[in-house]
């Protein structure tokens, strides 16, 4: 007899070396995220598909000894992938070298009241047979409308483990995890369908050609959707496109024969099936009561009443993003500062490391920081939207003003919150189900006039219109920068759907799910993610772009150029003061006195003019001058591309005022209304004109000056999109500017 | 006989055929909307937006272009 290995236990299966992989798969609204955060609780990752803007989301859990990976499919309707999410689905089910291999168990969770439509893609991912368990979600929901089940004859009838559960209650969660290892270990899969024999004959005919993939059940799975699926991604099944194109018509035209449809023979057929199955296992009691859902919604999308709701609703997020962020946004900006000062104090001996660290580094981590507020508020805001079902009643109310450019209703939310800040606005669009209308909305969201764009209003606004114009005039000009916007991006929106993507503007079925009400548990969930995200996807990109920015502004340094400044500066202050030179010089080296801090204004505004990006904007001056803007203006523009929130502190340190001007300031007014050009063609004239300051403020309001939106477009879609979207819309910033200047300078 | 924007507001039917894009019909299927299955025209947004209804599995806002390829059997309720 042989001697058994004693490390090798008599187990059937065997354990995959990582624990087991189960992928969960579900229509969406059927609590499919709930269950997925309880069972595996804080060990998530979240990311994206290669390639795709689809959420991936991964997480592990130990059933008693056993660890496993639970991977959370986005919801499908059907398997027929008419949308990348289910397309992502189907690949995920039958492995994909983007996605991993074929999971070990299927977890099926469908809503409990709604059982038979809610089951279609587990009869259809049948053919993978696969372990599989179902979990009849909203368990208490369905018992209260009247609906009794007979379990034990629906996993007879179906061969898998049915558990009901409440996913955000938490019920049935162990249940859940025993019935996920029992599946495994005792190959519980569903029966294969029997299809009537022409599609039966079609659907060999597909599978012998399917020759690379070796496991005839995934064969089959394939083939059943090569013969069902109307959109083809290709690359998939077969590489010979003229091939599958031939071989699906000869299919297609068997189906045809024997009398069936092939792009609805699928449902039409599965249907009466899973009818079949849950003959005398469900029965539903009671009288149909008019549910709470129909008597909210006779309210909530009242034409009248309704639309009055929603627009009170979206001003409350609007006013709670803008206005409860701001002293969380002010708290972090000083604790930024006090940082930055304290360390800073550490490092006095070496300017240069000093200025990288605080400056660069520690100024960086607090301008990705800053931004969490109104991600956290906006999120939870929608959050809370979206799970109690009301979004999706706003996006019904409103989708007629946005389908005539090619958006449906899910834009709006994200659209408004732009006018608050782009960085929460655009991880919004994720409620975007369809890809392209969403990649649009993200596009576009920078236009929208974020509150960093308001301190240059408020400047320019307060020093060249007000006082001539009135404050009637000013409010109106703040208007029209606001609404400059919209008025870009809802045709730029129309051309990029229909002209750009070609997007076929697919028929739009919105489901609206029941009301229900939201948990603490997932809401915070989900806060925890969309930080999580923001700080490791575009904050990384934010920190090494402002640590780039600070060398442009920092370097070259030379070190000759402090003696220039400083007998310049003593010239000119015996001339202004009558002192002597000697007790200018001695007055410099106190440095706690007035001389000695205006002196130090002077040099770093001597510094900026002498660093990269400061003769990088006189050099490129002659671009702007169409637009009436001098140097000075160039380097704030250039200086603001990180960041456009730094113009103000820039156009101070430029105006020797020191970096703590803000647009409030009436020095730095009144230093912009005093600026002479020193020559060329408008020798002798203001440079701030009624013209150029508009010109200002539409460049402004137009350009995407924003490295934390690039940062999260490129995390959001691509590299190509966000810096494409960065070049279109500073030429498009260009041209209005150069517009309004030269229209408003021969006009006024 | 009628297309679904036909409809009035509260008025019945049973889906009869859905025309068009393929994948309309395929979406209201696999919403549970088949060919016989009862449903109820409902609320309509404002300014000929999505047009709401009701069947046994799904309650659905279908835009007026999709809404008029959804032919609806109003004579068995």
């Amino acid at each position: 007899m042989p001697l058994a290995d004693p490390a090798v236990r008599v187990s059937s299966p065997k354990l995959p070396h990582d624990g087991l992989r189960v992928v969960v798969i579900g229509q969406p609204n059927t609590g499919k995220t709930s269950l997925f955060n309880r069972l595996t609780g804080l060990r998530q990752r979240v990311g994206n598909y290669p390639g795709v803007t689809v959420e991936r989301k991964e997480g592990r859990g130990k059933i008693g000894d056993t660890p496993f990976t639970l991977i959370d499919l986005p919801g499908t309707y059907s398997l027929n992938a008419l949308s990348l999410d289910e397309h992502i689905s189907v690949r995920a089910l039958a492995g994909h070298p983007d996605i991993g291999p074929i999971p070990d168990v299927i977890l099926c969770v469908v809503d409990a009241a709604k059982l038979q439509r809610s089951l279609l893609p587990a009869f259809q991912a049948a053919a993978l047979h696969r372990p599989m368990v179902l979990a009849l979600n909203f368990f208490d929901e369905a018992a209260a409308e009247g609906w009794k089940f007979d379990l034990p004859l629906l996993e007879k009838k179906l061969g898998i483990p049915v558990i009901p559960t409440v996913g955000h209650k938490g019920v049935g969660i162990d249940a859940l995890k025993k019935a996920i290892l029992r599946a495994y270990e005792q190959d519980l899969t569903m029966p294969g369908i029997r299809w009537p024999e022409p599609i039966e004959q079609a659907m060999s005919l597909v599978e012998q050609r399917l020759v690379s993939e070796e496991n005839a059940h995934i064969r089959r799975f394939k083939a059943q959707r090569l013969l069902f699926d109307t959109s083809h991604h290709p690359s998939d099944l077969d590489n010979d496109s003229e091939l599958r194109k031939k071989l699906l018509e000869e299919a297609h035209t068997i189906i045809l024969n024997g009398g069936h449809h092939p792009a609805n023979a699928e449902p039409v057929l599965l249907f009466p099936q899973i009818e079949n199955a849950l003959e005398d296992c469900t029965e539903k009691t009671g009288a149909v009561s008019e549910r709470l859902t129909e008597r909210l919604d006779a309210a909530f999308v009242h034409p009248v009443f309704g639309l009055a709701f929603f627009a009170a609703i979206m001003f409350g997020v609007f006013q709670a993003v803008y206005t409860l962020a701001s002293p969380l946004m002010d708290l972090i900006e000083a604790g930024t500062g006090w940082v930055q000062d304290l360390v800073g104090g550490w490092l006095t001996v070496t300017p240069m490391l000093q200025s990288l660290v605080s400056d660069g580094i520690i100024g960086g981590i607090g301008s990705v920081l800053v931004f969490l507020p109104q991600i956290l508020i906006l999120t939870l805001l929608i959050a809370l939207l979206e799970d109690c079902g009301y979004l999706a009643r706003g996006a019904f109310l409103i989708d007629r003003s946005l389908s005539w450019c090619g958006l449906s209703g899910k834009s709006f939310v994200p659209l408004m919150s732009g006018f608050a800040c782009a960085i929460p606005a655009i991880m919004a669009t994720r409620t975007i189900e369809d890809p392209k209308s969403r990649l649009t909305t993200i596009l576009i969201t920078p236009l929208m006039s974020c509150s960093a764009r308001l301190p240059v209003y408020v400047l320019m606004i307060g020093a060249f219109i007000e006082p001539r114009y009135g404050s009637i005039a000013a409010a109106a000009t703040l208007f029209a920068m606001h609404m400059l916007g919209p008025l870009i991006a809802l045709p730029v929106s129309w051309v990029m759907q229909k002209k750009v993507l070609k997007a076929p503007s697919p028929p739009f079925v919105l489901e609206l799910p029941p009301y229900r009400r939201p948990t603490v548990r997932d809401t915070t969930w989900r806060l925890w993610h969309r930080a999580s995200r923001f700080i490791t996807d575009a904050g990384t990109i934010i920190l090494a772009m402002s640590i780039v920015i600070w060398s442009l502004l920092y370097f070259p340094r030379p070190a000759a150029l402090e003696n220039t400044v400083r007998s310049a500066f003593v010239t000119e202050s015996v001339a202004e003061t009558g002192q002597s030179a000697e007790q200018i010089e001695a007055a410099l080296t106190d440095s706690e006195s007035e001389l000695a801090k205006n002196f130090e204004v002077h040099l770093a505004g001597a510094y900026v003019e002498q660093s990269y990006l400061g003769r990088t904007g006189k050099w490129i001056q002659p671009v702007f001058d169409p637009a009436g803007f001098d140097w000075k203006i160039t380097v704030a523009v250039l200086a603001s591309f990180p960041a456009r929130e730094v113009v103000i502190s820039t156009l101070g340190i430029i105006y020797n005022l020191g970096g703590e001007e803000d647009e409030e300031s009436a020095t730095l007014r009144s230093k912009l209304g005093n600026e002479i050009w020193p020559g060329g063609s408008r020798a002798g004239q203001p440079v701030f004109t009624l013209p150029v300051a508009v010109a200002v403020m539409v460049f402004f309001a137009i350009c995407m000056q924003c490295g934390a939106t690039i940062a999260m477009m490129t995390a959001e879609t691509s590299w190509r999109w966000a810096w494409g979207s960065f070049v279109v819309m500073t030429l498009m910033a260009w041209v209005a500017s150069v517009g309004t200047y030269q229209l408003l300078s021969r006009i006024l | 006989m009628k297309s679904l924007d036909h409809l009035k507001s509260g008025q019945s039917g049973r889906l009869a055929s859905v025309s068009g894009d393929p994948a309309l019909a395929q979406r209201l299927m696999a919403m549970g909307l088949l060919p016989g299955q009862p449903l109820v025209r409902r609320q309509q947004a404002p300014l000929s937006g999505p047009i709401k209804i009701h069947s046994a599995s799904s309650v659905i806002a279908l835009r007026t272009k999709d809404a008029a390829c959804v032919v609806v059997n109003t004579q068995c309720p």
